[in-house]
């Protein structure tokens, strides 16, 4: 039964669980302020990349689209953007959590707070134009233009625009990223693998996403 | 593709090598730390991460099942279907 689970499934299972359990009973530097909440590190940030890396994914499968007119690429498209909101969602929930005990409360107006905020609303106004388009290729149409402006305005207000003011993250406003500071060997150990284990999670649940899409067309269009 | 068994062998070996560097790694820690000692005593950590690794067994067989079954039906409209193309849409 297990034999048609594609390896790199397997292989976000023991990232995932090496994360988890890693992430939560190894040492860490003891940092003021941040103490055990640097653990956050494993789950909020690898969030955020991964849902970056799936709203790539999604823009390259709506450009694909565009240019050759197939509905799955629509469908591959409309499923990378859904579970990299339910990822963005879950990273600002953990990242407000984190926000709570080191910056003193849930919501800053910080920079990137209020872009990731704008830019998880977009996603979400892409979702509900879908939606409300009936007639399969117009809709397809249609959500990979809004797709590829959305990518367009979202990933500068997150990436650019913080590091032109001020901002409390870091790597933003003049703070240091992660450099030795807040980033040791030790916590690479977990870090690392804990991005991609979380962005391949991402993946299998697009996979998932996206072939029940495709069923439920080809019942649609064939049956 | 790999057959399951051996990957799964392999990847659970990976997975307590790494595991096990960390737990002799975290022996070191500086448990005087009062902050570290609230936290970890008793064993209602270990209870949090029980937790947590619970729900994420759960969240991953449920995927596992999703994966198989629609495997089946695929399989299924493959058969009914020989001939699936998106071209049928402007039928």
């Amino acid at each position: 039964m297990l034999a048609g689970i594609v390896w790199w499934k397997w292989v976000c299972i023991v990232l995932m669980y090496y994360t988890l359990v890693a992430g939560l009973t190894m040492d860490i530097p003891r940092l003021d302020i941040l103490h055990e909440s640097i653990r956050n590190l494993y789950y909020h940030v690898p969030m955020w990349f991964g849902m970056t890396i799936l709203l790539g994914a999604s823009l390259v499968y709506s450009l694909r689209y565009l240019m050759n007119n197939k509905l799955s690429d629509d469908q591959r498209a409309a499923s990378f953007a859904t579970v990299a909101l339910v990822m963005g969602t879950a990273g600002i929930l953990t990242g407000m959590q984190w926000a709570r005990v080191t910056w003193g409360s849930w919501w800053n107006n910080d920079p990137k707070q209020t872009g990731a905020a704008i830019g998880m609303l977009m996603y979400l106004a892409y979702l509900v134009l879908r939606g409300a388009i009936d007639d399969v290729d117009r809709r397809a149409r249609v959500a990979a233009v809004a797709n590829v402006i959305f990518f367009a305005v979202y990933i500068p207000m997150i990436f650019i625009v913080p590091r032109l003011t001020d901002s409390l993250h870091p790597g933003s406003g003049g703070n240091p990223g992660f450099n030795s500071y807040d980033l040791d060997g030790r916590m690479r150990l977990v870090f690392y693998p804990a991005v991609i284990g979380w962005t391949l999670l991402g993946f299998w649940l697009a996979d998932i996403g996206f072939r029940r899409r495709l069923i439920d067309l080809r019942i649609k269009f064939n049956g | 593709m790999n057959p399951p068994r051996h990957l799964i062998k392999t990847l659970v070996a990976i997975l307590s090598v790494l595991l096990s560097a960390l737990h002799a790694s975290a022996q070191d820690a500086s448990l005087d730390n009062k902050l570290n000692d609230a936290l970890r005593g008793g064993n209602k950590f270990h209870a949090v991460v029980a937790v947590i690794v619970t729900i994420f067994t759960v969240l991953f067989a449920y995927l596992v099942y999703q994966d198989v079954r629609l495997k089946r039906i695929e399989k299924d409209l493959n058969s009914k279907f020989p001939n699936n193309n998106e071209q049928n849409r402007n039928a």
